[in-house]
């Protein structure tokens, strides 16, 4: 996936960043969009970046730097995980219209409803279905790397992602939502 | 920590031979509807400008708590061993007339250093011993201790705190996948404690259930079952303050990590 530029965001280094304040930039529209798929609520989307965030800075100086972006996703998934016991998938069971004032492309009525019924199809699935399919169609991992991010055997993620390509291809609203001409967009490619 | 490609459990039944790729079964067309799909979603929303004196904020906050609760269990740890060491001196000591000791507390706390890579994933060490499986009648109200009491049925897992309200998670209702293995996680509680506990499932040679805290404290929980080995059971475990999120993790006999839920 590409690093977006976030240019209203202002770095302000201190003397224990040691690049973290380039990195939060670079990976926030990212993780959010990546986090948005997890969630399926925009605000629960933000505040999961923000506390994964948080704890990758208060572990800075002991993260790998070569393994920042699986230390990172990990986090994500793990504290998404995490959330969801906490809430007991409450959230997760209702599916939510994202804010439109926040979407690029609010008002497209058609738009809307294949993206509510994307959000549909995710509820559906298990917390660790949703993440498989996520990090396998959105951030485009391989299943060695979605089994080292979810800390799980190639098989469990294979099980999962056959179980959640099923339900996500038979599930009524998915499956029925048109889809328009479009060129597969560049951010389902790393 | 199950490393990738690590070979099935012989014991989890037939989910856990390897399964084909998942694109097989699906054209190539439906995957890729469904990327856009995805790509459409994400690109729907337009994330805020970066929080980061927030997030630099609350990830001091999140090392200090960390840093304290560490400091704080390896006093503890250091209290306990000693207290061991008093105990176990005690009760070698041919001349006592002492009763025979009574039996340990269902949770125990072994603190640990912290690994200088550490990272949001579950330890992959073993715990020392198999926790012995406690076999219980369905229905048969367990004191956890606290005010919890826990019971089994055929349905599964049922518990209640001191509130008096009760809660329970099903094995049959289709949420859990029985033929791979796998915990789940509830806890309750406040700021000087919390009661864990959760299902595991898909083995019949559990050797034990273990949280981890963010400072790296481990917690061995009791395990009940019901008569037959039906294949699940139930865990359960008490902490203290803890100032994040627990990883669970179950283990076989052998101590070879069968799932774990990361922190």
């Amino acid at each position: 996936m590409p690093h977006e530029p976030a240019a209203d965001s202002e770095p302000e280094a201190t003397a224990d960043d040691d690049g973290f304040a380039a990195f939060a930039v670079a990976a926030w529209p990212r993780l959010v969009r990546t986090a948005q798929l997890l969630t399926g609520d925009f605000h629960e989307a933000e505040d999961l970046v923000q506390t994964t965030l948080a704890k990758v800075y208060g572990r800075w100086r002991r993260v790998p730097r070569s393994e920042i972006e699986l230390y990172v996703r990990r986090a994500l998934v793990n504290n998404n995980l995490s959330r969801l016991r906490r809430k007991r998938v409450a959230l997760l069971l209702t599916p939510v219209l994202p804010e439109s004032l926040r979407h690029t492309h609010a008002g497209h009525a058609e738009h809307v409803e294949q993206r509510t019924a994307l959000q549909e199809a995710l509820a559906d699935l298990t917390a660790r279905q949703r993440a498989v399919m996520v990090l396998r169609y959105w951030e485009d991992l391989t299943e060695q790397e979605i089994a080292s991010v979810l800390s799980c055997s190639i098989g469990t993620v294979k099980t999962h992602a056959r179980r959640g390509l099923a339900a996500l291809r038979t599930h009524p609203r998915l499956a029925a939502a048109p889809v328009p001409y479009a060129p597969a967009p560049s951010g389902a490619r790393r | 920590m199950t490393t990738p490609g690590t070979a099935p459990d012989p014991e989890t039944g037939p989910g856990s031979a390897p399964a084909p790729d998942p694109d097989d079964s699906a054209t190539r067309a439906e995957v890729d509807r469904i990327r856009e799909a995805f790509a459409r979603e994400a690109f729907g929303v337009t994330p805020s400008p970066v929080p980061l004196a927030a997030v630099r904020s609350a990830g001091r906050s999140f090392r200090r708590r960390r840093t304290a609760t560490f400091s704080a269990l390896s006093a503890l740890g250091a209290a306990t061993v000693a207290a061991a060491v008093v105990v176990a001196v005690a009760y070698t000591d041919p001349s006592s007339s002492a009763p025979a000791p009574v039996a340990a507390p269902p949770a125990t706390v072994t603190p640990r250093a912290p690994s200088p890579t550490s990272s949001p994933e579950p330890t992959s060490t073993p715990p020392r011993t198999s926790t012995q499986v406690r076999v219980v009648a369905p229905g048969e109200r367990v004191d956890a201790g606290k005010g919890w009491k826990v019971w089994l049925t055929a349905e599964g897992k049922h518990w209640v705190g001191p509130d008096g309200l009760e809660n329970s998670r099903s094995v049959i209702d289709g949420n859990v996948d029985t033929a791979e293995p796998g915990v789940s996680h509830q806890s309750s509680g406040n700021p000087a404690g919390a009661f864990h506990s959760g299902l595991y499932y898909g083995t019949r040679a559990v050797g034990g259930v273990e949280l981890t805290g963010p400072g790296g404290e481990r917690i061995t929980a009791t395990l009940l079952e019901l008569p037959g080995r039906p294949g699940w059971g139930v865990w359960y475990a008490h902490t203290g303050a803890t100032s994040g999120d627990l990883s669970v993790a179950m283990y076989d006999r052998a101590g070879k990590l069968l799932s774990a839920l990361p922190g």
